[in-house]
Protein backbone atom coordinates (compact mmCIF):
# COMPACT_ATOMS: atom_id res chain seq x y z
CA UNK A 1 0.00 0.00 0.00
CA UNK A 2 2.86 2.34 0.83
CA UNK A 3 4.56 1.63 -2.50
CA UNK A 4 1.26 2.29 -4.34
CA UNK A 5 0.88 5.57 -2.46
CA UNK A 6 4.42 6.61 -3.39
CA UNK A 7 3.88 5.73 -7.05
CA UNK A 8 0.67 7.74 -7.03
CA UNK A 9 2.49 10.64 -5.35
CA UNK A 10 5.23 10.57 -8.03
CA UNK A 11 2.57 10.58 -10.73
CA UNK A 12 0.64 13.45 -9.17
CA UNK A 13 3.81 15.46 -8.63
CA UNK A 14 4.58 15.05 -12.34
CA UNK A 15 1.04 16.16 -13.22
CA UNK A 16 1.53 19.24 -11.04
CA UNK A 17 4.79 20.02 -12.89
CA UNK A 18 7.20 18.87 -10.16
CA UNK A 19 9.76 16.57 -11.76
CA UNK A 20 13.39 15.51 -11.46
CA UNK A 21 15.35 16.08 -8.27
CA UNK A 22 12.57 18.02 -6.54
CA UNK A 23 10.07 15.18 -7.07
CA UNK A 24 12.58 12.52 -5.97
CA UNK A 25 13.19 14.42 -2.77
CA UNK A 26 9.47 14.66 -1.92
CA UNK A 27 8.94 10.95 -2.61
CA UNK A 28 12.02 9.96 -0.55
CA UNK A 29 10.85 12.06 2.40
CA UNK A 30 7.32 10.67 2.12
CA UNK A 31 8.72 7.11 2.04
CA UNK A 32 10.75 7.72 5.21
CA UNK A 33 7.77 9.32 6.91
CA UNK A 34 5.40 6.48 5.96
CA UNK A 35 7.80 3.78 7.12
CA UNK A 36 8.15 5.55 10.49
CA UNK A 37 4.35 5.75 10.77
CA UNK A 38 3.89 2.15 9.68
CA UNK A 39 5.54 0.77 12.83
CA UNK A 40 2.89 2.44 14.96
CA UNK A 41 -0.20 2.58 12.76
CA UNK A 42 0.21 -0.11 10.11
CA UNK A 43 0.30 0.63 6.36
CA UNK A 44 -3.28 1.87 6.08
CA UNK A 45 -2.94 4.10 9.16
CA UNK A 46 0.39 5.47 7.90
CA UNK A 47 -1.13 6.52 4.58
CA UNK A 48 -4.13 8.07 6.34
CA UNK A 49 -1.85 10.09 8.63
CA UNK A 50 0.22 11.56 5.81
CA UNK A 51 -2.91 12.61 3.93
CA UNK A 52 -3.99 12.33 0.29
CA UNK A 53 -1.12 12.14 -2.17
CA UNK A 54 -2.92 14.61 -4.46
CA UNK A 55 -3.15 17.18 -1.65
CA UNK A 56 0.54 16.80 -0.80
CA UNK A 57 1.58 17.03 -4.48
CA UNK A 58 -0.56 20.15 -4.97
CA UNK A 59 0.80 21.84 -1.84
CA UNK A 60 4.40 21.14 -2.88
CA UNK A 61 3.76 22.43 -6.42
CA UNK A 62 2.14 25.66 -5.17
CA UNK A 63 5.06 26.20 -2.83
CA UNK A 64 7.71 25.56 -5.49
CA UNK A 65 5.92 27.69 -8.11
CA UNK A 66 6.16 30.72 -5.83
CA UNK A 67 9.70 30.08 -4.60
CA UNK A 68 11.14 29.25 -8.02
CA UNK A 69 9.42 32.13 -9.83
CA UNK A 70 10.56 34.68 -7.27
CA UNK A 71 14.10 33.28 -7.32
CA UNK A 72 14.17 33.13 -11.14
CA UNK A 73 13.04 36.77 -11.27
CA UNK A 74 15.88 37.83 -8.99
CA UNK A 75 18.20 35.64 -11.08
CA UNK A 76 17.01 37.25 -14.31
CA UNK A 77 17.66 40.69 -12.85
CA UNK A 78 21.16 39.61 -11.81
CA UNK A 79 21.80 38.36 -15.36
CA UNK A 80 20.56 41.71 -16.70
CA UNK A 81 22.82 43.59 -14.30
CA UNK A 82 25.83 41.55 -15.43
CA UNK A 83 25.03 42.14 -19.09
CA UNK A 84 24.53 45.82 -18.25
CA UNK A 85 28.12 45.92 -17.06
CA UNK A 86 29.21 44.12 -20.24
CA UNK A 87 27.20 46.70 -22.25
CA UNK A 88 29.14 49.53 -20.64
CA UNK A 89 32.33 47.58 -21.34
CA UNK A 90 31.44 47.63 -25.07
CA UNK A 91 31.45 51.44 -24.96
CA UNK A 92 34.80 51.41 -23.15
CA UNK A 93 36.25 48.94 -25.68
CA UNK A 94 35.08 51.00 -28.68
CA UNK A 95 36.39 54.24 -27.19
CA UNK A 96 39.72 52.60 -26.35
CA UNK A 97 39.91 51.00 -29.76
CA UNK A 98 39.76 54.13 -31.89
CA UNK A 99 36.21 55.45 -31.33
CA UNK A 100 32.85 55.11 -33.09
CA UNK A 101 32.86 54.60 -36.86
CA UNK A 102 30.61 56.42 -39.30
CA UNK A 103 27.22 54.73 -38.87
CA UNK A 104 26.73 54.57 -42.65
CA UNK A 105 30.24 53.27 -43.21
CA UNK A 106 29.56 49.53 -42.83
CA UNK A 107 29.19 46.94 -45.58
CA UNK A 108 25.39 47.25 -45.60
CA UNK A 109 24.41 50.73 -44.39
CA UNK A 110 20.86 49.78 -43.27
CA UNK A 111 22.17 46.87 -41.22
CA UNK A 112 24.69 49.06 -39.41
CA UNK A 113 22.16 51.78 -38.64
CA UNK A 114 19.57 49.19 -37.55
CA UNK A 115 22.10 47.52 -35.26
CA UNK A 116 22.97 50.82 -33.59
CA UNK A 117 19.30 51.81 -33.15
CA UNK A 118 18.50 48.36 -31.74
CA UNK A 119 21.47 48.50 -29.39
CA UNK A 120 20.11 51.84 -28.12
CA UNK A 121 16.41 51.00 -27.76
CA UNK A 122 16.38 47.35 -26.63
CA UNK A 123 18.46 48.00 -23.48
CA UNK A 124 15.83 50.52 -22.38
CA UNK A 125 13.06 47.92 -22.77
CA UNK A 126 15.23 45.39 -20.90
CA UNK A 127 15.93 47.85 -18.11
CA UNK A 128 12.30 48.90 -17.61
CA UNK A 129 10.95 45.32 -17.85
CA UNK A 130 13.64 44.02 -15.51
CA UNK A 131 12.91 46.74 -12.95
CA UNK A 132 9.17 46.02 -13.17
CA UNK A 133 9.80 42.28 -12.64
CA UNK A 134 12.04 43.02 -9.66
CA UNK A 135 9.48 45.43 -8.26
CA UNK A 136 6.73 42.79 -8.43
CA UNK A 137 8.97 40.11 -6.84
CA UNK A 138 9.98 42.51 -4.07
CA UNK A 139 6.43 43.69 -3.43
CA UNK A 140 5.22 40.10 -3.08
CA UNK A 141 8.33 38.85 -1.28
CA UNK A 142 6.37 37.74 1.82
CA UNK A 143 3.70 35.77 -0.10
CA UNK A 144 3.83 32.03 0.57
CA UNK A 145 1.58 30.73 -2.19
CA UNK A 146 1.11 33.43 -4.81
CA UNK A 147 -1.72 33.00 -7.33
CA UNK A 148 -0.94 31.99 -10.89
CA UNK A 149 -1.86 35.44 -12.27
CA UNK A 150 0.76 37.24 -10.17
CA UNK A 151 3.46 34.69 -10.97
CA UNK A 152 2.63 34.95 -14.67
CA UNK A 153 3.15 38.72 -14.58
CA UNK A 154 6.49 38.28 -12.80
CA UNK A 155 7.69 35.72 -15.36
CA UNK A 156 6.33 37.67 -18.31
CA UNK A 157 8.17 40.84 -17.26
CA UNK A 158 11.41 38.94 -16.62
CA UNK A 159 11.09 37.08 -19.94
CA UNK A 160 10.54 40.32 -21.91
CA UNK A 161 13.56 41.82 -20.16
CA UNK A 162 15.73 38.82 -21.08
CA UNK A 163 14.51 38.81 -24.71
CA UNK A 164 15.14 42.56 -25.04
CA UNK A 165 18.61 42.10 -23.56
CA UNK A 166 19.29 39.21 -25.97
CA UNK A 167 18.20 41.39 -28.92
CA UNK A 168 20.56 44.10 -27.66
CA UNK A 169 23.44 41.65 -27.89
CA UNK A 170 22.35 40.44 -31.32
CA UNK A 171 22.50 44.08 -32.44
CA UNK A 172 25.94 44.51 -30.86
CA UNK A 173 27.18 41.34 -32.56
CA UNK A 174 25.85 42.70 -35.89
CA UNK A 175 27.61 45.97 -35.14
CA UNK A 176 30.90 44.12 -34.54
CA UNK A 177 30.56 42.16 -37.79
CA UNK A 178 29.29 45.08 -39.87
CA UNK A 179 32.02 47.51 -38.79
CA UNK A 180 34.89 45.00 -38.48
CA UNK A 181 36.97 46.80 -41.13
CA UNK A 182 35.55 50.30 -40.65
CA UNK A 183 37.96 53.03 -39.54
CA UNK A 184 38.80 54.29 -36.97
CA UNK A 185 38.11 50.98 -35.18
CA UNK A 186 41.24 49.00 -34.43
CA UNK A 187 41.17 45.37 -35.67
CA UNK A 188 40.92 43.82 -32.16
CA UNK A 189 37.72 45.73 -31.25
CA UNK A 190 35.16 43.51 -33.14
CA UNK A 191 36.66 40.37 -31.56
CA UNK A 192 36.47 41.94 -28.09
CA UNK A 193 32.83 42.99 -28.66
CA UNK A 194 31.96 39.48 -29.88
CA UNK A 195 33.64 38.04 -26.77
CA UNK A 196 31.43 40.24 -24.60
CA UNK A 197 28.42 39.07 -26.64
CA UNK A 198 29.24 35.44 -25.82
CA UNK A 199 29.66 36.23 -22.10
CA UNK A 200 26.33 38.09 -22.07
CA UNK A 201 24.61 35.25 -23.94
CA UNK A 202 25.76 32.77 -21.27
CA UNK A 203 24.42 34.96 -18.44
CA UNK A 204 21.09 35.50 -20.23
CA UNK A 205 20.74 31.79 -21.05
CA UNK A 206 21.20 30.92 -17.35
CA UNK A 207 18.47 33.43 -16.45
CA UNK A 208 16.16 32.07 -19.18
CA UNK A 209 16.61 28.43 -18.11
CA UNK A 210 15.75 29.25 -14.48
CA UNK A 211 12.73 31.23 -15.63
CA UNK A 212 11.46 28.40 -17.87
CA UNK A 213 11.91 25.91 -15.00
CA UNK A 214 9.93 28.13 -12.64
CA UNK A 215 6.90 27.99 -14.96
CA UNK A 216 6.52 24.20 -14.61
CA UNK A 217 4.90 23.72 -11.15
CA UNK A 218 1.19 24.55 -10.91
CA UNK A 219 0.60 27.73 -8.95
CA UNK A 220 -2.17 28.44 -6.46
CA UNK A 221 -5.59 29.15 -7.86
CA UNK A 222 -6.64 32.78 -7.82
CA UNK A 223 -7.50 35.63 -10.16
CA UNK A 224 -6.34 34.84 -13.70
CA UNK A 225 -5.00 38.36 -14.15
CA UNK A 226 -2.36 39.70 -11.77
CA UNK A 227 -2.21 43.28 -10.54
CA UNK A 228 -0.90 46.06 -12.79
CA UNK A 229 1.81 48.69 -12.43
CA UNK A 230 -0.60 50.84 -10.41
CA UNK A 231 -0.65 48.10 -7.77
CA UNK A 232 3.15 47.89 -7.82
CA UNK A 233 3.55 51.63 -7.32
CA UNK A 234 0.49 51.94 -5.10
CA UNK A 235 1.52 54.79 -2.75
CA UNK A 236 2.74 56.97 -5.66
CA UNK A 237 -0.64 56.77 -7.38
CA UNK A 238 -2.37 57.82 -4.17
CA UNK A 239 -0.85 61.32 -4.52
CA UNK A 240 -3.51 63.92 -5.44
CA UNK A 241 -2.04 64.78 -8.87
CA UNK A 242 -1.58 61.16 -9.92
CA UNK A 243 -4.69 59.60 -8.40
CA UNK A 244 -6.76 59.84 -11.59
CA UNK A 245 -4.17 58.09 -13.76
CA UNK A 246 -5.19 54.63 -12.63
CA UNK A 247 -8.40 54.86 -14.63
CA UNK A 248 -6.53 56.28 -17.64
CA UNK A 249 -3.39 54.21 -18.30
CA UNK A 250 -2.82 55.86 -21.70
CA UNK A 251 -2.71 59.25 -20.01
CA UNK A 252 -0.05 57.80 -17.72
CA UNK A 253 1.85 56.51 -20.78
CA UNK A 254 1.69 59.95 -22.44
CA UNK A 255 3.04 61.68 -19.32
CA UNK A 256 5.82 59.13 -19.01
CA UNK A 257 6.69 59.44 -22.71
CA UNK A 258 6.78 63.23 -22.30
CA UNK A 259 9.16 62.95 -19.35
CA UNK A 260 11.45 60.57 -21.24
CA UNK A 261 11.39 62.86 -24.30
CA UNK A 262 12.29 65.87 -22.12
CA UNK A 263 15.21 63.95 -20.56
CA UNK A 264 16.41 62.86 -24.01
CA UNK A 265 16.19 66.48 -25.24
CA UNK A 266 18.14 67.79 -22.21
CA UNK A 267 20.81 65.10 -22.61
CA UNK A 268 21.04 65.79 -26.35
CA UNK A 269 21.58 69.51 -25.72
CA UNK A 270 24.11 68.83 -22.95
CA UNK A 271 26.18 66.34 -24.96
CA UNK A 272 25.91 67.58 -28.56
CA UNK A 273 24.71 71.19 -28.20
CA UNK A 274 22.58 70.67 -31.33
CA UNK A 275 18.90 71.62 -30.74
CA UNK A 276 17.71 69.99 -34.00
CA UNK A 277 19.37 66.69 -33.17
CA UNK A 278 18.09 66.87 -29.58
CA UNK A 279 14.50 67.39 -30.77
CA UNK A 280 14.79 64.40 -33.11
CA UNK A 281 16.22 62.27 -30.29
CA UNK A 282 13.42 63.37 -27.93
CA UNK A 283 10.80 62.59 -30.56
CA UNK A 284 12.21 59.09 -31.22
CA UNK A 285 12.49 58.29 -27.50
CA UNK A 286 8.95 59.52 -26.73
CA UNK A 287 7.55 57.60 -29.67
CA UNK A 288 9.44 54.46 -28.59
CA UNK A 289 7.86 54.70 -25.12
CA UNK A 290 4.35 54.96 -26.60
CA UNK A 291 5.02 52.13 -29.07
CA UNK A 292 6.36 49.94 -26.26
CA UNK A 293 3.30 50.74 -24.15
CA UNK A 294 1.02 49.73 -27.03
CA UNK A 295 2.96 46.56 -27.79
CA UNK A 296 4.03 45.42 -24.33
CA UNK A 297 1.51 47.16 -22.09
CA UNK A 298 -0.50 44.03 -21.33
CA UNK A 299 2.32 41.45 -21.04
CA UNK A 300 4.19 43.85 -18.76
CA UNK A 301 0.98 44.50 -16.80
CA UNK A 302 1.27 48.25 -17.38
CA UNK A 303 -2.44 48.13 -18.09
CA UNK A 304 -5.11 45.49 -17.68
CA UNK B 1 -7.56 22.36 17.46
CA UNK B 2 -8.85 23.55 14.08
CA UNK B 3 -6.36 23.12 11.22
CA UNK B 4 -6.70 26.73 10.02
CA UNK B 5 -5.83 28.07 13.49
CA UNK B 6 -2.72 25.90 13.51
CA UNK B 7 -1.71 26.80 9.95
CA UNK B 8 -1.20 30.46 10.83
CA UNK B 9 1.41 29.51 13.42
CA UNK B 10 3.05 26.59 11.65
CA UNK B 11 6.30 28.45 10.89
CA UNK B 12 6.76 29.41 14.54
CA UNK B 13 6.07 25.85 15.67
CA UNK B 14 8.54 24.39 13.17
CA UNK B 15 11.29 26.88 13.97
CA UNK B 16 10.81 26.45 17.73
CA UNK B 17 10.92 22.65 17.38
CA UNK B 18 14.14 22.76 15.40
CA UNK B 19 15.71 25.11 17.94
CA UNK B 20 16.14 22.03 20.15
CA UNK B 21 18.25 20.30 17.52
CA UNK B 22 18.21 18.89 13.96
CA UNK B 23 15.29 16.59 13.13
CA UNK B 24 13.70 14.88 10.13
CA UNK B 25 10.07 15.46 9.09
CA UNK B 26 8.49 12.67 11.12
CA UNK B 27 10.46 13.59 14.26
CA UNK B 28 9.36 17.23 13.89
CA UNK B 29 5.68 16.22 13.75
CA UNK B 30 6.15 13.92 16.76
CA UNK B 31 7.95 16.63 18.73
CA UNK B 32 5.15 19.13 18.11
CA UNK B 33 2.49 16.59 19.04
CA UNK B 34 4.30 15.57 22.24
CA UNK B 35 5.16 19.12 23.33
CA UNK B 36 1.51 20.14 22.93
CA UNK B 37 0.27 16.97 24.67
CA UNK B 38 -1.53 16.00 21.49
CA UNK B 39 -3.34 19.32 21.03
CA UNK B 40 -1.42 20.05 17.81
CA UNK B 41 -2.12 16.97 15.74
CA UNK B 42 -0.86 18.19 12.36
CA UNK B 43 -2.03 16.91 9.01
CA UNK B 44 1.42 15.48 8.48
CA UNK B 45 1.64 16.13 4.74
CA UNK B 46 1.36 19.88 5.36
CA UNK B 47 4.69 19.95 7.16
CA UNK B 48 6.84 19.28 4.11
CA UNK B 49 5.77 22.22 1.91
CA UNK B 50 6.28 24.49 4.95
CA UNK B 51 9.75 23.03 5.51
CA UNK B 52 10.64 23.60 1.82
CA UNK B 53 9.45 27.20 2.07
CA UNK B 54 11.43 27.90 5.22
CA UNK B 55 14.49 26.33 3.65
CA UNK B 56 14.09 28.42 0.50
CA UNK B 57 13.84 31.50 2.72
CA UNK B 58 17.18 30.57 4.29
CA UNK B 59 15.70 29.93 7.74
CA UNK B 60 16.48 26.19 7.63
CA UNK B 61 19.13 24.05 6.04
CA UNK B 62 18.85 20.35 5.33
CA UNK B 63 20.97 17.39 4.36
CA UNK B 64 20.55 13.69 3.61
CA UNK B 65 21.58 11.14 6.18
CA UNK B 66 21.06 7.39 6.35
CA UNK B 67 19.24 5.81 9.28
CA UNK B 68 18.26 2.12 9.49
CA UNK B 69 19.20 1.75 5.82
CA UNK B 70 16.81 4.54 4.78
CA UNK B 71 17.63 7.92 3.27
CA UNK B 72 16.41 10.64 5.54
CA UNK B 73 16.36 14.43 5.14
CA UNK B 74 17.35 16.19 8.35
CA UNK B 75 16.52 19.85 8.91
CA UNK B 76 18.25 22.35 11.15
CA UNK B 77 17.91 25.99 12.04
CA UNK B 78 20.27 28.46 10.35
CA UNK B 79 21.52 31.64 11.97
CA UNK B 80 18.85 33.58 10.04
CA UNK B 81 16.28 31.09 11.26
CA UNK B 82 17.32 31.66 14.85
CA UNK B 83 16.89 35.42 14.44
CA UNK B 84 13.50 34.92 12.75
CA UNK B 85 12.44 32.63 15.58
CA UNK B 86 13.35 35.24 18.18
CA UNK B 87 11.32 37.87 16.30
CA UNK B 88 8.32 35.56 15.83
CA UNK B 89 8.46 34.45 19.43
CA UNK B 90 8.48 38.05 20.68
CA UNK B 91 5.52 38.89 18.43
CA UNK B 92 3.65 35.83 19.63
CA UNK B 93 4.19 36.66 23.32
CA UNK B 94 2.90 40.21 22.73
CA UNK B 95 -0.07 38.94 20.72
CA UNK B 96 -0.96 36.18 23.19
CA UNK B 97 -0.69 38.62 26.11
CA UNK B 98 -2.98 41.10 24.38
CA UNK B 99 -5.57 38.41 23.52
CA UNK B 100 -5.42 37.10 27.07
CA UNK B 101 -6.00 40.60 28.44
CA UNK B 102 -9.11 41.01 26.30
CA UNK B 103 -10.52 37.52 26.62
CA UNK B 104 -9.83 36.75 30.29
Amino acid sequence: MIERYLQQLALELAQEGVRGRAAKRVVAEARDHLLELEAEHGERGAVAHLGKSATLARAVAVQLATTWTRRATYGAFLALALTGIAYLAVFAVVNLGGGWPDLFGGDIAALGVGAVIGATLFPQVAFVSGCLALLRAFRLRAGHALPAGELRVMRSRAAIALVAAALTWVCLALFAIEFRDAPPLEPWVPAAVLGLCVAAAIALACGAIALARSARPSAAAGPRVGGDVFDDLGPIFELPLLRGLRAHPWRFAAIFAGAVAFCAFAMGIASEGDPQGAVLQAFVEGLAVLASFALLGRPLALRR
Amino acid sequence: MRAEVLRGHLDLLLLATLERGPRHGYAIVEAIRNASSGAFDLAEGTVYPALYRLEAAGLLSSSWTTAAGRRRRVYQLTRRGRTALEDERREWVEFAGAVQAVVA
